[in-house]
């Protein structure tokens, strides 16, 4: 297996989780630590003057590459401008692109975050886009310089796993950068099966964030992951129709 | 002085003269976190203490929540 790089960074965890929808910030803390990760995902939203958001402080800045997202945007102009704002509070380039202007799917929109990451991508920013798993439009933000594309395994939050397989495996054929599948992943078994069909990572939130011992759950993810990419590199056997038997084949006593 | 930030009118008897007083007067601590936009310009952190705000100044202050 290849080494996970993008934009020149290398990474040794190919498990990315996202801060939301945890219990607490010392649940977020200590999840995030117990994952291995090296790349968390936060959003951006206004200041509540009435009070600061403890979330901020459960996450490790100079331990983690925190990677904002542009969840709220409903179009390529709202992406760039909030993708502008993250950038001047983290003084970071990286971003997670996301334009999801349906409010029951969350489903991106392919035409807005095409439009929103060639004009980011030329302002200097390393963009991740959060899209459908759609080969042809993952091409055509890999044409515009995207550091990395983000396929969706389903539906965010859902939990159902991978749904798109078989537009996966096009595009982890095509792709000439990583591919982190995104979204939709409930179960562990569901990441391994990502990095075992080819993935270069993946990124949970809500299975971690939203199970009754998230921290546990980070485990689970971590192991899940790391037993997917040893398999890879032991050199699995391949598919047969007949049997191969394990023992020897000669008769009992003879 | 009244200042429209983040879509509400607050009153400030205090005062305010640059954006960097205005986040510690807000209680904002950790300003190498946020980012503010006034009248839909970033003002970068390194200028929120030269930054004079204005009455009338729409004015927007971020900061990074969980998120996936």
């Amino acid at each position: 297996m290849k080494p996970l790089v993008i934009a020149g960074r290398q990474f040794k965890s190919r498990l990315f989780v996202g801060t939301g929808k945890y219990s607490s910030p010392e649940s977020l803390a200590a999840s995030l630590d117990e994952s291995g990760t090296e790349v968390v995902t936060v959003a951006l939203r206004r200041v509540d003057l009435s009070g600061s958001d403890p979330t901020l402080d459960a996450i490790d800045f100079d331990k983690y590459l925190v990677v904002p997202n542009t969840s709220g945007a409903k179009d390529a102009e709202e992406a760039v401008r909030l993708a502008r704002l993250a950038r001047a509070a983290s003084g970071l380039d990286w971003l997670k692109l996301e334009v999801t202007p349906d409010p029951v799917y969350l489903l991106p929109d392919p035409y807005e975050t095409l439009k929103a990451a060639e004009t980011l991508v030329k302002e200097g920013f390393t963009v991740l886009p959060y899209i459908h798993a759609d080969p042809v439009l993952c091409k055509r933000l890999e044409d515009v310089g995207c550091a990395a594309v983000m396929p969706l395994a389903a539906p965010i939050g859902s939990a159902r796993g991978i749904r798109t397989e078989e537009f996966l495996n096009i595009i982890i054929d095509q792709s000439n950068v990583p591919v982190v599948v995104d979204a939709g992943l409930g179960m562990p078994s569901h990441a391994a099966k990502a990095i075992e069909i080819g993935a270069d990572a993946v990124l949970v939130n809500t299975a971690i964030a939203a199970a009754k011992d998230s921290v546990l759950m980070a485990k689970a993810f971590k192991l899940a992951v790391e037993a997917a990419e040893a398999a890879l590199m032991s050199g699995p056997v391949e598919e047969n129709t007949q049997a191969s038997a394990s023992s020897p084949l000669t008769g009992f006593l003879e | 002085m009244n200042l429209n930030i983040n879509g509400q009118i607050k009153e400030f008897s205090e005062e305010i003269i640059t954006l960097e007083d205005l986040l510690l007067n807000l209680n904002i601590k950790k300003l190498d976190r946020v980012a503010v936009e006034i009248n839909r310009k970033i003002i970068e952190q390194s200028s929120f203490n030269e930054t004079v705000v204005h009455l009338d100044d729409c004015i927007e202050i971020v900061s990074f929540v969980g998120g996936g």
